[in-house]
């Protein structure tokens, strides 16, 4: 399986640098599909990390809500890595920094009600 | 979702430059312009059909939208 992975990017990386050579702004696009080829190979193996997920959290006494919270942080930071790499490939450094940034914050806001609960039972404790 | 996506765009950027130097030779430099946007949004429809896919397996494996 990662053979596979492996070797397809080295295919599509050998493209891309001949791509390059005929200096056509497809290159740019061909390195995109290359990485969203790779990312949809991989993701589909994501299902089942999610549904141990589900029994780990039915097993402990997690609630509902944090586990779909865990999910879409998960989701943010890796739509958000992809993303920065592909606006980094541009060649925009700072644009992709901003991306991230923003991701961070797009996370904290998602984490907010988990800190709130954390909070309610240290307050429980005293 | 195969390997044959990356090589139909190779296939399409040789061929563009191909056609281009040609259109260039023979001085019909505007004729090579058009040619070069047509094949450039081609494969931006491509790409972009791909990341729509990634969106959508994003989506249900997520299951947050």
């Amino acid at each position: 399986m990662i053979l596979k992975i492996v070797v397809i990017a080295l295919i599509f990386a050998v493209l891309i640098i001949y791509l390059r050579t005929i200096n056509s702004e497809l290159a740019i696009l061909a390195s995109i599909a290359s990485s969203v080829f790779l990312l949809i190979t991989v993701i589909d193996g994501l299902g089942e990390v999610f549904s141990l997920y589900e029994r780990i959290s039915q097993i402990s006494s997690l609630s509902e809500s944090s586990l779909k919270i865990i999910l879409k942080v998960t989701a943010v930071s890796y739509l958000i890595e992809f993303s920065a790499s592909i606006v980094e490939e541009f060649g925009l450094k700072s644009l992709a920094d901003k991306l991230v940034f923003a991701g961070k914050i797009v996370i904290i806001l998602l984490a907010v009600p988990i800190i709130e609960s954390v909070f309610t039972i240290i307050e429980g404790l005293l | 979702m195969s390997v044959d996506i990356i090589f139909k765009i190779a296939g399409i950027g040789i061929l563009l430059a191909v056609i281009c130097q040609i259109l260039k030779k023979s001085d019909r430099d505007d004729i090579a312009t058009l040619v070069a946007l047509a094949g450039l949004i081609i494969v931006l429809s491509m790409v972009i059909s791909m990341i729509s896919e990634l969106f959508e397996s994003f989506k249900n494996i997520f299951s947050i939208y």
